[in-house]
């Protein structure tokens, strides 16, 4: 079932980053299919990384972040960026997303962080604009082969454009362009050893299951998954931070960790996580409803009744529609190579 | 797997110390973070700043007699100075404050912007002598008392995924607040 490889991103041939490029820029100015809207498909995939954090559902209480803090980070996010995958393979089939090896910041300086590939870091402790590339206002300066006719430059839809980067006050031109720090700070980039032993977490011997540890590294840790979207900064720091490319990269090479440890603890990939109802070994409750292993994922609920999201209204036009389309639970992605009717991926 | 910190040689001349530490605050780690150490820096990874944490709480074993009173606690503050650096935005300088009661004096320290990831936090001693010196100057008498000096982190409440995220309409329509500790965690 394992389709698709999804390589180092600083190992791709230039063909290979000039289609994945096009793919991006392609859904970045697909019309979406919502009423009334001027929103690209990319922006709908943005708009549901802030949906997700205030889901609500009938019966309970208050809401939930179905995608963040608990153990459901890991498959809500590798289901996300299948389908993310899926959408880019339908304007440039065979395109995969490559990830972004945390652990050779030189390489990814000048292969990945570069005017030719995903824009650069500034360096800078205070966000910045990114100026050059793909990812310009303006779009690069030569274009591109590649370049689409009917595409501007990389442009922050209104409805997600982050405050606080840059004063409200800026002109509209600048609030819609992407903003990033790359603040060289103690805690990036991880040591080797750090993710080695991140893809080594067991918890022998104790009723607690080792995923609990495992997935709090990896989203929390002092050189992981958080500090990567600070390190990045600017619109990578914040709840809509898919508006950066990188996120793809980044969260690719979170899901490869994830992969690398499934793989290396063994057995049955779905013994690799808490049975339903168990208990975190942090608050001593059992995980938020979508977050356990039989637990349906919102927004793809299929036909079920009930859900929904607490984010503004501006944000909730944006969001793709998956009613008709069956459930997805969390079991049915901890098998990236065998994803069921998504397909499935390997890493290189 | 929480490391308890590590130690960082630092490249500028030193004035007292040549060293910094890191203690991270996530969910089910530590509590409890010792701070009278012979560094002059003491950064904090924060998941979730004001999210999850809200601000840190100087704890002390010391009692007013010892020399602990609300002028000492006030004269530590402003020894002290501390940035955030959440990547969001520019580094911000946090507030160091005493906060008094009828049970006596707390240090209060902010975490700076709220964040869904990570920010940094980075105090320092003003004067770049150590963490240690400055306490021991600063709310002791006695120089050989043995004491503790701690920095606690407070939780967070509210759920600010929803009503405070940057992307809050234009309008200012948010959803309904509600208590965090309605429904517990997210």
């Amino acid at each position: 079932m394992a389709n698709d490889v999804r390589k180092d991103a600083v190992k791709l041939s230039d063909q290979e980053r000039g289609r994945f490029l096009e793919a991006f820029i392609r859904l970045k100015h697909k019309p979406a299919s919502i009423a009334g809207g001027s929103a690209s498909v990319y922006d709908q995939f943005v708009a549901l990384h802030q949906a997700i954090m205030a889901v609500t559902v009938a019966g309970m209480t208050g809401t939930i972040n179905m995608g963040h803090w608990n153990i459901g980070f890991c498959p809500w996010h590798r289901e996300y960026l299948r389908r993310f995958e899926l959408a880019l393979q339908q304007e440039v089939p065979g395109v995969t997303i490559p990830y972004w090896d945390w652990i050779d910041m030189e390489a990814a300086n000048v292969r990945l962080f570069s005017n030719s590939f995903l824009g650069r870091l500034p360096g800078s402790s205070s966000p910045q604009p990114i100026t050059a590339g793909v990812l310009a206002y303006n779009g690069p300066n030569p274009r591109p082969a590649w370049w689409p006719n009917n595409a501007a430059g990389w442009r922050i839809h209104p409805a997600l454009q982050e405050r606080g980067i840059v004063p409200s006050t800026a002109a509209a031109e600048v609030r819609a362009t992407l903003h990033r720090a790359g603040d060289p700070q103690e805690t990036w980039p991880p040591a080797q050893d750090g993710i080695r032993n991140l893809i080594d977490v067991r918890n022998i011997n104790s009723p607690v299951h080792d995923f609990w540890y495992f997935w709090r590294e990896l989203e929390a840790g002092r050189s992981t998954h958080n500090t990567g979207h600070r390190f990045i900064g600017g619109h990578m720091a914040g709840a809509l931070s898919p508006n950066d490319p990188i996120f793809w990269l980044h969260h690719a090479n979170v899901d490869r960790i994830w992969a690398s440890w499934q793989d290396k603890r063994g057995g049955n990939r779905r013994n690799g996580y808490p049975p339903s109802g168990s208990v975190s070994p942090f608050d001593g409750d059992p995980a938020p409803t979508g977050h356990n292993v039989e637990d349906i994922m919102w927004p793809w609920v299929g036909n079920t009744q009930g859900y929904g999201t607490m984010v503004p209204p501006a944000i909730q036009s944006l969001l793709i529609d998956y009613a008709g389309e069956p459930a997805r639970r969390v079991k049915d992605v901890l098998d990236p190579g065998d994803l069921g009717a998504l397909g499935g991926y390997s890493y290189a | 797997m929480i490391r308890e910190g590590r130690h960082r040689r630092r490249n500028r001349r030193s004035r007292g110390t040549e060293k910094s530490f890191l203690y991270l605050l996530t969910e089910g780690g530590p509590t409890m973070f010792d701070v009278r150490l012979p560094v002059s820096e003491i950064r904090f990874a924060v998941n979730g700043p004001r999210m999850l944490f809200e601000k840190l709480q100087l704890l002390t074993s010391l009692d007013a007699s010892d020399g602990a009173t609300p002028q000492a606690y006030r004269k530590l503050a402003a020894a002290l100075s501390g940035v955030a650096h959440c990547g969001h935005r520019a580094p911000e300088k946090v507030p160091i404050t005493v906060k008094l009661s009828r049970i006596g004096a707390r240090v209060e320290i902010g975490l700076g912007p709220m964040g869904m990831y990570q920010s940094e936090l980075v105090l320092r001693t003003k004067s770049r002598k150590s963490f240690r010196q400055v306490l021991d100057n600063t709310l002791v008498r006695d120089k050989k008392r043995v004491y503790r000096a701690v920095l606690f982190p407070i939780a967070g409440t509210g759920h600010h995924e929803v009503h405070d995220t940057p992307s809050a309409d234009d309008q200012g329509r948010t959803a309904p607040k509600h208590d965090h500790t309605q429904h517990g965690k997210h």
